[in-house]
């Protein structure tokens, strides 16, 4: 293959990989990627060929139409610029592929791979992304050393037309891998290391929000049910597995207290504002219990509400303060419209102590009054709680008959001419969690026990891979709770058992997650908190090194207490130290001999023979006593001392003399 | 025209010698009697067609035998300056070491400056100009050794040595038939010729590589435990352009390492002061040092 070969799979490759990273970014459309990879293939085609098809005149032309369309894309269609800006960098690549002409052509191109790379870091989250990034890395440095060579190449010949034949062995790319690999880690330990500030420049909003239904002020009977079959992620919760709940975890979401026929308003404006501690944490109200800690992960919702699991009672993340109301709600000044992430300290016990009398909203039935519907209800929830003594006797009651005689589905049918609770409670009887808690609400209320309803989500699935829970959409969920004199608000769910969603996810599946947990906690959420507990973690490890050292010196050490880790460590500094040396030592003897001149040097030690370093040239080659060796010598005297480039018919006798001694070994 | 050869078996000594005249330099031939130094000489100035003076150095010379002297001219009714031999191209001291201290310094302003200074005035000598002198490093009664800043001087100092078989029994055989070959030699260059050659010389390209080169054989000079004194930057200098002149000759426009390396003996050798520095030793201890330092430091490649 020649060089041309080589420099056009190059760009190819590249070009392959912004058209990937394009199709990360969402709301670009899959068929529009795979449309441009289609032309892409075709110009690949022309360009093995040698055809022009875009002169470079009509490719300025063609440019300047192409970002008329993104800025009409921009403003009419897609409004979104990453989504604009994609969409103009892949067909000005694609253009640009039609007209691969000179070499600046070839840079431009890479440019514009590096500019889609760019506007796909800005908008993915996909974990893929680190792979379409480190291929492009690898591939910019080999496309670099390409370019080099190729540029080298024509200021040497610069009448030649043709490119010569090469050949790329294994050192060449281990040489390029290794050169990524070392910029990679470099990359990374910048990345870490870099102080991160708690503000972005580019922080945009997110792209595409998930549309939660229940935690707004208003929530109608029938919302959550669509959702309840949507299994998009809404949350990731980290929780130590020692800490964990035997049972089902209820994350919280909001409460509503008044009940209008058709849905819950929260109408009481109990809100307080919550401003952070010295500390940067959130205190609420304390309660008795184990509290237990979870690192919430929250995806872009379209609700201020934050969620916790039980009953929160501090909460610390990139917030400047945090409303909180009577029951528990926590509520940011606005949604945040970007994947957030906090910690959150909670109490998982199914009752709240929270003694003081409730609002008289909490017992309001007055939308029962003086209707024959409402007092069918208000019948059927005494019938119900008849016998039984006491408010939480009463509220199991009410919670069994609820769970025994009504059937759970996603879709009821609902009833002409009949109010939702109506028509669940008497006709269809059928319904979900929504129909269930709001139907033992307005029962509780009937037998004046103060209730409201609570909406959020049911456990979701747990990964033990990475400790967490994985909560979607369709663990969306809402259930009771009733004020018991004496023991405080105490949760109640009267959906029946197959209202939660249990399922056993793959491990595949899992793991796959795992790694997205992992990107978005330690890459894209990677905070100057992170810093500093990892600066705190080394600084553990650095102490524990020192100490490993200390002990060992003085032969105090008590056996078994140098710890691996300070080995480790102790040899990676050595490593590093070692590298790092190398490389400087390296730079120091940096030489300006020339290709052949190092190759001839390489082709005679494999005969055995090689050159002092105390030796000229011309010593050696006399020493040697080939023809081709003085050739070479005396081209290496023109090119290296000389200061002149050989002339074509110079280094035409070099690469003869080359080949003879090649051949002679 | 036939060809003749005055000096048989030593090609080196006389590139030597060519070096030394086109980097406008000076040479200092070190030798036991008989081995060719005034053929040398003498054949070198008939073949660029200028003039050749010789002067015997003994103990009595005076520096106005040698310079000239300013004598009364009744019919001018002026004074006149009278040149010396040394108002020639190319002068041959032989026995430099026989003269005293104070003939040899006589030598110092026409070596460094090309001019003689006398009585007030100043006289240039011609162009081009070079001194050959020898010194026999054997016979030490009644000889004053040459200074430092003298030695510093001569671009070279090289010795000619013995020839070996073939070539000795060649000179005997040659010799008996003609008497003197130099007067066959007819020249080959005249001296527009070699000012013309001296000039290229100078713009003989040098990569900065071999200056560094030249500077790191002299610095280990400097730093050597067997050397008590090291070498000049005039010594330095005076490498560059010997290395230039030798590139020239080899036809070339840029000096090759081999250049530097095989010039640093002749050049650098009669300059150093070793630590075992006796008087009966001649440049021997310090070639061999020399040769030691060349073979420590890397070549520029």
């Amino acid at each position: 293959m020649n060089l041309n070969s080589y420099t056009l799979i190059v760009t190819y490759f590249m070009a392959a990989l912004g058209l990937a990273a394009i199709s990360l970014v969402e709301s670009v459309g899959a068929a529009f990627t795979l449309a441009m990879a289609g032309v892409s293939a075709f110009t690949l085609a022309l360009n093995l060929k040698g055809r022009k098809v875009i002169p470079g005149a009509i490719w300025n032309l063609l440019a300047a139409g192409v970002f008329a369309f993104f800025v009409a894309d921009y403003l009419a269609f897609s409004g979104s610029l990453v989504v604009a800006a994609s969409r103009f960098l892949t067909i000005l690549l694609v253009l640009k592929l039609f007209d691969l002409n000179r070499n600046r052509d070839f840079v431009i191109a890479y440019a514009i791979v590096f500019f889609q790379i760019l506007s796909a870091a800005a908008s993915t989250v996909s974990p893929l992304f680190l792979l379409i990034l480190s291929l492009f890395i690898i591939g910019a440095i080999w496309a670099m050393i390409l370019f080099n060579m190729k540029r080298d190449y024509q200021e040497v010949h610069p009448t030649e037309k043709a490119f010569p034949k090469v050949a790329f062995g294994g050192p060449f790319f281990a040489y390029v891998i290794g050169a990524s690999v070392f910029s990679i880690t470099v990359t990374f330990m910048l990345f870490f290391i870099m102080p991160r500030m708690e503000f972005g420049f580019l922080q945009s909003k997110s792209l595409n929000t998930v549309k939660v239904s229940g935690f707004s002020d208003r929530v109608d009977l029938g919302t959550i049910g669509p959702v309840k079959e949507d299994p998009t992620i809404v949350m990731r919760v980290g929780m130590d597995p020692k800490a964990r709940p035997a049972g089902l975890v209820y994350f919280r979401g909001m409460t509503l207290e008044s009940y209008d026929g058709k849905g819950w308003v929260k109408a009481v404006k109990d809100e307080t504002l919550v401003r952070r501690d010295t500390g940067g944490v959130f205190n609420f109200e304390r309660l008795e219990g184990k509290v237990v800690e979870q690192s919430v992960l929250l995806e872009p919702l379209d609700t201020d509400v934050l969620f916790a699991a039980g009953n929160p009672v501090s909460v610390e993340g990139p917030f400047q303060n945090v409303w909180l109301d009577r029951s528990g709600t926590m509520r940011l000044p606005s949604p945040p419209y970007s994947r957030i992430q906090y910690r959150a300290s909670s109490v998982l016990s199914p009752v709240r102590k929270d003694l003081s009398t409730p609002l008289p909203q909490y017992g309001d039935t007055s939308h029962l009054d003086g209707s024959p519907e409402g007092e069918r209800i208000k019948a059927l929830a005494e019938s119900v709680a008849d016998g039984a003594n006491g408010a939480r006797d009463k509220a199991e009651a009410i919670q069994a008959h609820l769970k025994k005689n009504y059937s759970y589905t996603l879709n009821p049918k609902p009833g002409a001419g009949l109010s939702p609770l109506d028509d669940f409670l008497f006709n269809s009887r059928q319904g979900y969690c929504e129909h269930y808690a709001t139907a033992m609400a307005i029962m509780l209320r009937s037998n004046s026990i103060p209730s409201r309803i609570v909406t959020g989500f049911l456990n979701g699935e747990w990964n033990e891979l990475g400790s967490y829970y994985i909560v979607r959409q369709q663990d969306a969920h809402s259930w009771v709770e009733a004020f018991i004199a004496d023991e405080g608000w105490v949760r109640f769910d009267p959906t029946p058992e197959a209202g939660v969603s249990l399922y056993r996810p793959s491990t595949v599946s899992l793991y796959m997650d795992l790694l997205r947990w992992r990107w978005n906690r330690y890459i894209i959420q990677f905070s100057l908190d992170d810093q500093r507990q990892m600066a705190i973690r080394f600084e553990g490890v650095g102490a524990g090194v020192f100490e490993g050292l200390k002990g060992a010196l003085s032969k105090k050490t008590t056996e078994g207490a140098a710890s691996p880790l300070a080995l480790g460590a102790v040899v990676a500094v050595l490593l590093i130290s070692l590298i790092a040396w190398r490389v400087y030592t390296r730079k120091k003897v940096r030489t300006r001999m020339p290709h052949f001149y190092a190759e001839m040097l390489r082709t005679l030690k494999r005969k055995g023979l090689s050159k002092g370093p105390t030796e000229t040239p011309l010593e050696f080659a006399e020493r040697t006593g080939i023809a081709e060796v003085k050739d070479i010598t005396l081209a290496l005297h023109i090119e290296r001392y000389g200061g002149r480039n050989l002339n074509e018919a110079e280094r035409r006798s070099v690469d003869a003399a080359m080949e003879r001694l090649r051949r002679s070994a | 025209m036939p060809e003749v050869k005055v000096i048989r078996g030593k090609p080196g000594i006389i590139d030597l010698a060519i070096t030394a005249l086109l980097s406008r330099g000076h040479l200092l031939l070190e030798d036991v009697p008989g081995v060719g130094k005034t053929t040398l000489a003498h054949g070198l100035a008939k073949s660029i067609n200028c003039s050749f003076q010789r002067i015997q150095f003994t103990s009595d010379l005076l520096p106005s035998d040698v310079i000239g002297v300013t004598v009364y001219n009744q019919a001018l009714n002026a004074f006149e300056f009278r040149e010396g031999p040394l108002f020639a191209n190319v002068v041959l001291a032989d026995e430099i070491n026989r003269a005293t201290p104070k003939t040899q310094s006589a030598l110092l302003e026409a070596m460094n400056d090309r001019q003689v200074s006398v009585d007030r005035n100043t006289y240039r000598l011609p162009k081009p100009f070079m001194l050959l002198a020898t010194q026999n490093p054997i016979e030490f009664s009644g000889t004053f050794p040459l200074p430092e800043s003298q030695l510093d001087r001569f671009t070279m100092c090289i010795r000619i040595g013995y020839p070996d078989e073939s070539h000795e029994r060649e000179i005997i055989t040659r010799s008996a038939s003609s008497a003197s070959a130099v007067d066959g030699l007819s020249a080959v260059l005249t001296t527009d010729d070699v000012e013309r050659m001296q000039t290229l010389v100078e713009k003989v390209k040098v990569d900065e590589d071999l200056v560094g080169y030249i500077m790191a054989i002299a610095n280990a000079t400097r730093n050597h435990r067997s050397i008590r004194l090291g070498v000049s930057p005039r010594a330095t200098m005076t490498l560059y352009k010997a290395a230039q002149a030798r590139a020239l000759i080899s036809g070339r426009d840029y000096c090759i390492p081999d250049d530097v390396k095989v010039l640093s003996v002749p050049v650098f050798a009669h300059r150093l002061i070793t630590v075992e520095h006796g008087v009966d030793e001649g440049t021997e201890a310090s070639t061999a040092v020399i040769e030691e330092i060349l073979s420590s430091i890397a070549v520029p490649v």
